[in-house]
């Protein structure tokens, strides 16, 4: 028996709280947020949730497994990744997506830098940026509860898609679609997990009360944020509203309690976690209010992730015993302040490279600032004038009067003009490679029966699709096809319009925009009292007229 | 009056093992094995040579210097020989080897000091001698030379701090000694205090003692100079410039010892062995040692003689569990893991822990996972993770810019570490580093 006695460097006893257990804490916690999730979503939340969770365990020990490496699955790190990144997309994306994201996560952002504690960046969120790459399918956000009573349907073809509360807050509006109580217990369209603030903030105050996270990163996060919708509210919105739209719709709980915090990409320091947190919270207000994408908690945490390492550096706690002595006023003397600066100046000099970043950086953000403050203006000219040109193109008048109309109803149309015996419209289908801004003008004239809601004209505004293949759209000949129409449709789909040669989605995408003109068209002249057909109805008469 | 210290862990405590067992007084073994480094500082120089007759009481070694310590005959009998024996610190040390004729014939010299009045110029320096003397030192563990530690606080100190916090968890040494001899523990104390020219001293105790507040409390009646503080119980509390910050507020800055902000602690046993030594004349040969933890079968609070094999102790406590992991010297957060149960209890040997794995949860595959609990932990405001971190690459820089030596090893960090990175050994290791780079 003695000589199974073991010898090691104190000390001898170890907290039962290990890296499992915590992970186990964080997965507890976040079982509030899945429910809501369930309840908002429908069995497919739960589904892609599982999925992503496995996928996650899968690559950890696969590749682990493949580099012949002590493997860890058991340590939960990788269910906690997988639950994540689920949250942090739509219910509507594809499965094969969100394993990509999966991969994404564990293997490029994790593992290649040594797994756990080694990551410079959160692997869920970093991987959310990846996913960007689709930017369509991650903004398919569905009505709350789309699934009606078809609750295990584990498709989404049912799903009608709405606009998130955060997309009319960084407009300056007040969501259409959602009141203040349908925030709070997530009723609202969004991220799965992201919808529910009540189920979020239970699963925040587990995870504080169990001491897994520290308050600081929150509390600095959130303040900062809420200081800066406080007093800088976006457009017409009050300022409670401003408030508190930004702090309980988007993924900002969820980011401040679940993703700011992880342990391997946050400052460990007390100040720094403070600084850390004030960081988060600037850059998703400003992205927030300015950036041309209605939510700024991925990219801030990112950003802050990548800058951690220095804060914490810069930002050390006091030695124990040393300094912190508060110097009486009286006692602020010239030679004092001079003393100060000197030892600022030589604290500049021992960190010239932080400092020369810093400047190159500020004077980088300051020429792109500039260069924007003296573009801007040209450029939206361009645009206009492009924009009426189409608009003569599509359908000639002595007027185009700009109106009104249901967006959450319509939502590839971007602007509705009524003109002299009818209308144009600019819709923004999703083509290839982005949307692809066009004009329809619509004949409207009641005199003229054969006319009567039919295409006028179609131009092409804007595009980023391929050359030679879908940037044929633009061909005038192509366009021609659909003047006369009332509902268009490819040819392989039992339509009258020939696809573009190789470019399908292109062709789709602007016979989508097209119809979707058609339809709003109709319902503005159901609304003042005209001819009284319905989108189905026409596409009906349409068929049987052939 | 909150101003506890930084940081801090609450480990399970376990010292309702032993906190109602007497302490039993254990018989001196037939062979004591009596090292001459049992204190911090020069070893002290050996005065006997094998075949020679001593007696109890009698100095074995002659203190070596300001900073070092006599070493006294634990019992009386025959120097078997002085050679290198195991030490409880791992390594090889020379010790003096004693055959106990089993008589304890005291020596000559022990005999009760007559302390001149309090208000004699003298008084300081005749209790210094008297601790010089008794070879007594930090009786905590640390064991720092008691009469250097006085030496220096006299006409600097304002305030003297007798730490009864006992911290660690399982030992309850201290908290025996304070119940079964209060009396003798406060003679100590004023004792103490009348030597730094102080009028009062202050008590600091940990709320989980409470049959000893109540027992302190009782006896300070009416008294005014000594007060009792008593502190929430936290790890490690009984740390010196801990105890100060919990006491006093007061920060010890880096490099500086207490005295630089005016304290002076000592600790509770070496209160009462001030009081055997002036009363009795008794130097330090034997102390309280809490044989205790999950792995022993009866654990006990046993008196033992300076010397006796750790064996004896465990076999009088009804010896060790099957399936022990570790067995320890000193609590189990600071002290020493031990391999031989032939090693001596010597003057720092406040207990004796037996472990099982469930409790030391060591672990091979142990990573960092950056969640900075060590950070919040550390009550010296350290940064632990990044000293591990730059240890590892040999970043010698970087471990001084993290101020390494400032870490007193209390393996607050090590406990509380999810990953199991063993943390405090690479301390060691960063802080030998350090040594051989500045040499």
């Amino acid at each position: 028996m003695q000589n199974k006695l073991l010898v090691t460097s104190s000390p001898h006893l170890r907290t039962r709280n290990d890296t499992a257990q915590l992970m186990r804490d964080v997965i507890v916690a976040l079982i509030p947020a899945l429910i809501a999730a369930v309840w908002v979503f429908g069995f497919r939340a739960l589904l892609l949730t599982l999925i992503s969770a496995g996928a996650c365990v899968f690559f950890e020990w696969g590749f682990r497994k493949l580099l012949k490496r002590s493997n860890d699955i058991t340590d939960f790190s990788a269910v906690v990744t997988g639950i994540l990144l689920a949250f942090c997309v739509p219910v509507t994306l594809p499965v094969w997506m969100l394993v990509a994201g999966d991969f994404f996560a564990i293997v490029l952002v994790k593992q290649l830098f040594g797994g756990i504690g080694k990551n410079f960046m959160n692997p869920a969120l970093a991987a959310r940026a990846f996913l960007f790459s689709w930017p369509q399918s991650m903004n398919n956000w569905t009505e709350p509860r789309w699934y009606h009573s078809n609750f295990f349907t584990p498709g989404t073809a049912d799903a009608t898609t709405i606009a998130t509360p955060l997309a009319f807050i960084g407009q300056g509006n007040l969501p259409e679609n959602a009141s203040i109580f349908d925030a709070v217990i997530g009723n609202i369209g969004g991220s799965m997990g992201e919808v529910s603030a009540v189920a979020l903030l239970i699963g925040a105050g587990y995870l504080l009360w169990r001491r897994v996270i520290d308050w600081r990163i929150p509390a600095s996060y959130l303040g900062t944020v809420a200081a800066i919708t406080l007093l800088l509210p976006l457009g017409g919105l009050t300022r409670t509203d401003s408030l508190f739209w930004n702090l309980f719709s988007g993924g900002l709980i969820l980011g401040a309690f679940f993703m700011a915090v992880d342990y391997t990409t946050c400052p460990v320091n007390p100040t720094a976690k403070i600084v850390y947190g004030v960081g988060c919270g600037v850059i998703t207000a400003a992205i927030r209010a300015k950036g041309g994408y209605p939510e700024g908690v991925t990219y801030a945490i990112l950003v802050m992730n990548a800058v951690s390492p220095l804060i914490d550096r810069y930002f050390p706690r006091k030695r124990f015993g040393e300094g912190g002595k508060r110097i009486p006023l009286r006692n602020i003397t010239p030679d004092l302040l001079i003393g100060l600066l000197k030892k600022g100046l030589s604290a500049v000099r021992k960190n010239r490279m932080v400092v020369v970043l810093a400047i190159i950086c500020a004077a980088a953000a300051i020429a792109l600032g500039a260069v924007n403050s003296v573009t801007e203006k040209p450029i939206s000219d361009n645009l206009r004038d492009k924009s009426e040109a189409a608009m003569r193109e599509v359908f000639a008048s002595s007027y185009y009067d700009e109106i009104e109309f249901d967006a959450a109803r319509h939502p590839l149309v971007t602007r509705f003009y009524e003109a002299d015996g009818g209308y144009v419209a600019e819709v923004a289908p999703n083509g290839f490679n982005g949307a692809v801004t066009l004009m329809v003008g619509i004949c409207a004239d009641e005199g003229n029966q054969d006319k009567y809601l039919t295409i006028s004209g179609v131009a092409v505004v804007s595009h980023s699709e391929t050359s030679g293949l879908g940037a044929e759209a633009q061909n005038p000949d192509w366009l021609a096809q659909f003047v006369g129409n009332r509902h268009s449709e490819l040819s392989k789909d039992g339509g009258s319009i020939d696809a573009l040669t190789g470019a399908t989605i292109t062709s789709r995408a602007v016979v989508s925009g097209v119809n979707a003109a058609i339809a709003l068209v109709t319902d503005a002249e159901n609304i003042s009292g005209a001819a009284s057909a319905t989108e189905d109805q026409l596409a009906k008469e349409d068929v049987y007229a052939k | 009056m909150n101003n506890l210290f930084y940081g801090g862990i609450h480990p399970f405590d376990g010292k309702e093992l032993t906190r109602y067992s007497p302490v039993k007084i254990l018989p001196p073994p037939e062979r004591l094995i009596v090292p001459f480094q049992m204190h911090i500082g020069a070893q002290a120089k050996p005065q006997v040579s094998p075949g020679e007759e001593v007696r109890l009481g009698q100095i074995l070694g002659e203190i070596n210097g300001a900073v070092s310590s006599y070493v006294h005959s634990p019992v009386s009998g025959k120097v078997a020989a002085v050679e290198e024996r195991l030490h409880p610190n791992g390594r090889m040390e020379l010790s003096v080897v004693i055959d106990n004729d089993g008589l304890d014939t005291p020596h000559e010299s022990v005999c009760p000091t007559e302390l001149p009045d309090p208000s004699d110029a003298g008084y300081s320096a005749a209790v210094v001698e008297v601790m010089r003397n008794a070879g007594i030192v930090g009786m905590g563990g640390a064991a720092f030379p008691g009469h250097f530690k006085l030496q220096s606080g006299i006409g600097k100190a304002d305030t003297l701090i007798i730490n009864a916090a006992e911290c660690e968890p399982y030992i309850t040494s201290d908290h025996r000694t304070l119940l079964e001899v209060p009396d003798e523990v406060l003679f100590g104390v004023r004792t103490l205090t009348r030597a730094l020219r102080l009028d009062s001293a202050i008590i600091a105790i940990e709320e989980n003692k409470d049959d000893a507040i109540k027992v302190l409390e009782a006896e300070l009646r009416g008294a005014s100079d000594i007060k009792l503080r008593v502190l929430p119980t936290r790890y490690p509390q009984g740390a010196e410039k801990q105890l100060i910050q919990s006491v006093t507020g007061r920060l010890v800055p880096p490099g500086k010892l207490p005295a630089d902000v005016g304290c002076v602690v000592f600790n509770v046993y070496t209160a009462w062995s001030v009081w055997r030594a002036v009363c009795r004349g008794i130097p330090v040969i034997e102390r309280v040692v809490t044989v205790s933890g999950p792995a022993v079968e009866s654990p006990k609070n046993l008196l033992a003689r300076m010397g006796t094999p750790v064996r004896n102790a465990i076999e009088e406590a009804g010896g060790l569990k099957a399936g022990v992991r570790k067995v320890l010297l000193g609590g189990p957060m600071m002290g020493n893991a031990i391999y031989n149960l032939d090693v001596p209890v010597i003057k720092g040997t406040n207990a004796i822990i037996a472990l099982f794995p469930y409790q030391t949860r060591e672990k091979d595959d142990n990573k960092c996972i950056h969640c900075g609990r060590c950070v919040s932990v550390c009550p010296m405001r350290l940064q632990p993770l990044y000293m591990y971190q730059n240890e590892r690459a040999d970043n010698l820089d970087a471990l001084r810019r993290l101020n390494l030596n400032d870490c007193m090893e209390c393996g607050s960090c090590t406990y509380i570490c999810p990953g199991r990175v063993n943390l405090v050994q690479a301390f060691r290791s960063g802080k030998a580093k350090l040594r051989a780079a500045t040499q």
